[in-house]
């Protein structure tokens, strides 16, 4: 089906390819206008000019035949007498130096606003650039590329000089002449040296705004540039190290942003969702780094157009592919091998990017261990093409599969797997408008064999979004739209052989989800500015369905059954505002307020770190939406020529229906599971400082944060409030990166945090000659303190830096300093001095008891070796 | 690769990988001693039992008997008296059996509290055939082989083996109980549960097999004890809860009544 789906894309593209060969134009008398025209229509490329410079009405005669476009070009400069400059697709005519001697330039009445517009690339791969800077220099004004490149620059008429910056890239400057509106487009080249982050002359306020956003609180070089576990980057891990994100515990991939549940967090990979971002049980991410463009990171302030998760929103924008050259990059490394190429289909209009990714634990099944078997891999796809410079295609596809064999433990097969698939379609109406029209779909699916037995859980939908920016002014943009969702949901369900036994069918659930949004960003003057939207939503729960009703002490009092059609809903309006002030151009503070609806969650209660084992439900009759409020007062702060940044953020959030579960539920294959459940109430505050360097040869953060979280539900705990899972009150953090020559850099993680609270024993009864725990407050306890320290180095093995063929060595110990975290406490295994203590099978042995301590990973090493071919 | 550079790194991963160790966890558990009840009354005609204790403070704590309380089984026609013998076991004044698909009421006077519990017994499918498996490093011992269904849709049922084997070792230690289930539910913890010690007796041991019909409430109760105990600590354990009572005014443990089948076999 890939192939398939490849030799397609091959085929379309190079048809178009095809077209754009040669160009010929044989006329005798011919406007300017029509001969522009016609070249335009056969090179698929557009041309920008002053019509004030350059008479259109002009008649010449223009004779070319099956020739280049820079043949084409030149003759077109000689014949109307101007020079050309192109960019990509654009062609800018000017009119000759010699012709302007002397002339006087035109009389302008008033001063006349006007847009420029256009995209900023890598000049090495073609590659749009997210959030750079386009910026009018002198002056505070500028604004950002958007997540396809596209910048939109209200100016006055007039000369100005503009400068181009991005991240790593050469800032670029130009002077132009502007009296209407135009289109200009940059490439960057990368830069050889670290530059600092924001420069002097950029808009600064906005570029606080950003930070203050989340966007590009994690890029993909950080992630490479992490101390990697097994061998690989982890985008969980990576997240885990950001103020205000918490992990669960070593091998777990659920994390938890300011006190929510790791539910309430919501990965989006161009735009399709990923509801299980985990490998090996949580061990690795599928998020390939090498795959990645850019990461933003939201946690309050979340913006109208996305959602619905009441805790962050992880936005990853894939990269294109390489539009200029063949491309091709890997690692290999004990545990698992990646392949990745990058392919220009039509040069600079189009290209391909595969990755494949595959883990190599199977290699080390042997004679004794045949009937275990681990693998998992990763395939991911990028496809994009530029119609015009109007209209650009991408297509973005992600296939992730678990296999975990173990039949010595009764398992014969348990996998899982994630699929999302997006095709958005860019078309730029004006200037002023933008717009980017998605459909996607994202699945989960996760299957347990067990002899005689499947158990399934799966999860999908299939969405349509149209989404618009307008950039009305130079104080306002404006982004509306609208998404309508159709959800297939499967909440576990069992099949056995009939011979065994029966077990209750549990029936799918279809549900949908209708949004409509606007959001407007507006700059009140020089200090203040302020941000506000409205996110309307209408959920609705779709039959044939039966469902219960249940009483008061969750029993169920009546069965219901519906015909196909909409049988429950839920309509919402979620505002959201936030006031950003700024002062010295190196200082912000934002205020912001948001109210957030979640219609679809995890139900487990499971606290394991191996948290895979997920039941997804939607809000429906019985399940109320869950709601949260977060109140954030954040402040930002930029220092010593703005290569440091002083980040505080205090916030408080109130959840309401928030689920948890009535003891010993059963999940699995339960009809009745609404019964089960218990919503009640959450309430957590926090404050996060950090401090981070952004420039030489040391580069880095230190974080501190104190939060808690605290619950309280009816019928649970004593109707008491008990503290969650995820309530650690302290938590440190330090990154540091260290250039130690030009081809060594050492980097280091430090994390301590409070342990994870747990329900340990508060008395304990015998039956049946057993010893019987009782738990009589919920997280009673906690676990001891976490901390960790990981370290890599990386050693560039060519001289070079700029070579087009680029390896390196990467040695990485996670967990160097072998401390002892504790994921678990039980009190119920014997007392025995091996690996694994048993509990307790023969019940009249008059064998003690014990508590023990379970941890994980003390000290994990890894070598990788990474390559890539014109990067 | 060689097998033995494979067995090497094998080796090195798991080093590094999870490790469980005995610990000096103190937990709070100041808490006042409830009273605990374990009765579980059969079909069979019999002097029947029952035992009361109290709640401890510690793990491995021997539990304090409770031999000064006033105990009654009781049906609608019926009821039946029961005195302490020792250590806080109760006997029945006569043999009766429980009554099919009767209500029994336990009430229990202590301390100027009653305590009461309600259980009505259920049937009790046939008995399935047990089997028994040779033990890999001596093929003179054998275990149960672990054929009992954890799950099925139409019965729930509580098998308890006993398994002496005194005689033929002359170990006065040489017994054991095992217990094991199968419910029309099955919970997460169930799913790869941490290990269990193995018994290993002789062939020629006897066996008595005893299983009992449990009614939801009493499967409800015994898989909860399974959630904390025995199936605590898998790979995707959930927070453990205390298990259910059916005793009134905060009592402990579970008064049940049942049906039970009981076989004897010689292990081969």
């Amino acid at each position: 089906m890939r192939l398939i789906v490849t030799i397609i894309l091959f085929l379309f593209t190079f048809c178009l390819n095809a077209q754009v060969q040669r160009i010929t134009v044989k006329e005798q008398k011919v406007t300017i206008s029509k001969l522009l025209k016609r070249i335009s229509k056969q090179a698929n490329v557009e041309f920008s000019y002053n019509s004030k410079l350059i008479d259109k009405k002009k008649s010449v005669s223009f004779n070319i035949e099956n020739s280049s476009l820079d043949q084409v070009l030149t003759l077109l400069a000689n014949t109307i007498n101007v020079n050309y400059e192109q960019f990509e697709d654009l062609i800018i005519l000017t009119r000759k130096e010699t012709e302007t001697l002397g002339s006087k330039p035109p009389v302008l009445k008033s001063p006349k606003k006007i847009t420029i517009s256009g995209t900023l690339t890598d000049q090495s791969n073609g590659e749009s650039l997210i959030n750079a800077i386009v910026a009018v220099k002198g002056t505070s004004k500028g604004v950002f590329t958007n997540a396809f490149g596209f910048y939109s620059l209200p100016l006055t008429v007039g000369t100005h000089t503009l400068i181009f910056n991005y991240i790593g890239y050469d800032q670029q400057e130009q002077e132009i002449t502007i009296k209407e509106n135009q289109a200009i487009s940059r490439a960057l080249a990368p830069s050889q040296i670290d530059l600092p982050a924001v420069t002097v002359g950029l808009p600064v306020r906005e570029i606080l705004n950003n930070k203050l956003r989340g966007v590009n609180a994690l890029s993909a070089a950080d992630l490479n540039n992490f101390p990697e576990f097994g061998g690989e980057s982890s985008l969980t891990k990576g997240l885990q190290s950001l103020p205000g994100m918490k992990m669960h515990s070593d091998g777990s991939s659920a994390y938890y942003s300011r006190g929510g549940e790791r539910d309430q967090n919501l990965i989006l990979i161009d735009d399709a969702p990923i509801y299980n971002p985990s490998h090996l049980f949580g061990f690795y991410s599928i998020v390939i780094p090498d795959f990645t463009k850019s990461i933003t990171v939201y946690q309050d302030d979340m913006p109208a157009a996305l959602g619905d998760q009441l805790s962050s929103i992880i936005s990853i924008r894939t990269k294109d592919g390489n539009l200029n050259k063949l491309s091709l990059g890997g690692s290999v490394n004990p545990f698992m091998a990646r392949f990745s190429l990058e392919l220009p289909i039509v040069k600079q209009r189009s290209s391909l990017f595969f990755t494949f990714r595959r883990s190599s634990l199977g290699f080390y099944s042997f004679a004794n261990a045949q009937n275990f078997r681990y693998q998992f891999h990763d395939f991911h796809l990028k496809w994009n093409l530029k119609i015009s410079k109007k209209n650009r295609v991408y297509f973005t596809m992600l296939q992730i599969a678990d296999l975990f064999e173990n039949k010595s433990i009764g398992i014969n097969r348990l996998n899982w797997g994630n699929f999302a698939a997006a095709l958005r379609w860019n078309y730029i109406i004006s200037p002023k408008l933008f717009t980017n029209t998605t459909i996607y779909t994202g699945t989960y699916a996760f299957h347990l064999n067990l002899p005689g037995n499947l158990w399934k859980s799966e999860l999908g939908n299939l969405s349509f979004k149209s989404d618009f920016t307008h950039y009305v002014n130079d104080k306002m943009t404006s982004k509306f739209g609208f998404e309508n969702q159709g959800y297939f949901i499967l909440p576990g369900e069992t099949s056995r052989d009939s011979s065994l036994a029966f077990l209750p069918k549990i029936t799918p659930d279809y549900s949908g989800k209708s949004v409509l949004y606007y959001q407007t960003e507006y700059q009140l003057n020089e200090q203040w500015s302020i941000n506000a939207g409205l996110r309307c939503i209408s959920w609705k729960n779709n039959g044939p369905e039966t469902y219960f009703e249940y009483d008061d002490s969750y029993q169920i009092e009546d069965t219901i059954t519906v015909a196909k059609g909409l049988y429950n809903s839920f309509n919402n309006v979620d505002p959201r505002i936030s006031v950003n002030y700024s002062w010295n151009g190196t200082n912000q503070f934002k205020l912001s307020y948001g109210r957030y609806h979640q219609y679809l969650q995890i139900l487990s209660n499971t606290v394991s770190p191996f948290s895979f084992f997920e039941i997804w439900q939607p809000a429906n009759t019985t399940i109320k939406p869950q709601v949260s409020s977060h109140y954030v007062l954040s402040y930002l702060k930029l220092l010593k020529e703005k290569a440091y940044e002083v980040n505080t953020t205090a916030y408080y959030k109130r959840s309401q229906n928030i689920i948890d579960y009535a003891p010993n539920s059963i999940l699995l294959d339960n009809t009745a599971i609404e019964g089960t459940l218990r919503q009640g109430n959450a309430d957590a505050y926090g404050l996060e400082m950090g401090i981070k360097k952004n420039t030489g040869k040391l580069t880095g953060s230190v974080s501190y944060n104190y939060a808690r979280v605290f619950r309280k539900t009816e019928g649970l705990n004593n109707d008491q409030v008990y503290r969650a899972l995820q309530d650690r009150p302290h938590e440190l953090s330090i990154v540091a990166n260290y250039d130690l020559t030009k081809r060594i850099q050492v980097s280091s993680y430090w994390t301590s945090f409070s342990g994870a609270t747990f329900s340990s024993p508060t008395s304990y009864f015998e039956y049946n000659n057993q010893t019987i725990p009782m738990f009589d407050e919920l997280n009673n306890d906690r676990l001891p303190f976490y901390h960790r320290m990981d370290l890599s180095l990386k050693f560039q093995l060519q001289k070079k830096r700029d070579n087009a063929f680029k390896h390196s060595l990467m040695l990485s110990v996670y967990n160097v300093i072998g401390h002892k975290n504790t994921y678990a406490v039980k009190f119920n295994k014997l007392e025995k001095d091996f690996q694994n203590p048993p509990v307790t099978g023969n019940v009249l042995s008059m064998e003690q008891q014990m508590a023990t301590e379970i941890d994980m990973i003390r000290f994990f090493p890894s070598l990788t070796y990474k390559f890539k071919l014109n990067d | 690769m060689t097998r033995n550079m494979r067995y090497i790194i094998w080796f090195t991963v798991f080093l590094c990988y999870s490790c469980e160790k005995k610990s000096d966890w103190s937990t709070n558990t100041d808490n006042h001693p409830k009273l605990v009840v374990q009765a579980l009354l059969t079909n069979e005609y019999r002097i029947q039992d029952l035992r009361l204790s109290l709640s401890t403070n510690e793990l491995n704590q021997a539990p304090t008997p409770v031999e000064d309380a006033s105990v009654t089984v009781s049906t609608a026609n019926n009821s039946f008296q029961f005195t302490h013998a020792a250590g806080g076991r109760y006997l029945s004044t006569v043999p009766f059996s429980v009554s099919r698909g009767i209500p029994h009421q336990l009430t229990i006077d202590w301390n100027g509290v009653d305590y009461l519990a309600l259980s009505t017994d259920t049937t009790v499918a046939p008995m399935p055939p047990i089997e028994f498996a040779p033990i890999q490093s001596d093929s003179t011992l054998l275990r149960i082989n672990e054929t009992i269904p954890l799950y099925s849709a139409f019965e729930q049922s509580m098998y308890q083996f006993d398994i002496d084997w005194r005689q033929l070792t002359g170990d006065s230690a040489a017994i054991a109980r095992i217990y094991d289930y199968t419910f029309s539910d099955y919970h997460i913890n169930e799913i790869l549960p941490p290990p269990k010690q193995v018994v290993r007796f002789p062939i020629g041991t006897p066996v008595i097999v005893r299983k009992y019909g449990l009614n939801d409430a009493y499967a409800h109760f015994l898989m909860s004890v399974l959630i904390a105990t025995e199936w605590n600590g898998n790979v995707f354990y959930s927070s453990p809860s205390s298990p259910p009572s059916n005793i009134s005014n905060g009592g402990l443990g579970f008064f049940a009544v049942s049906r039970v089948l009981t076989d004897t076999l010689i292990a081969q």
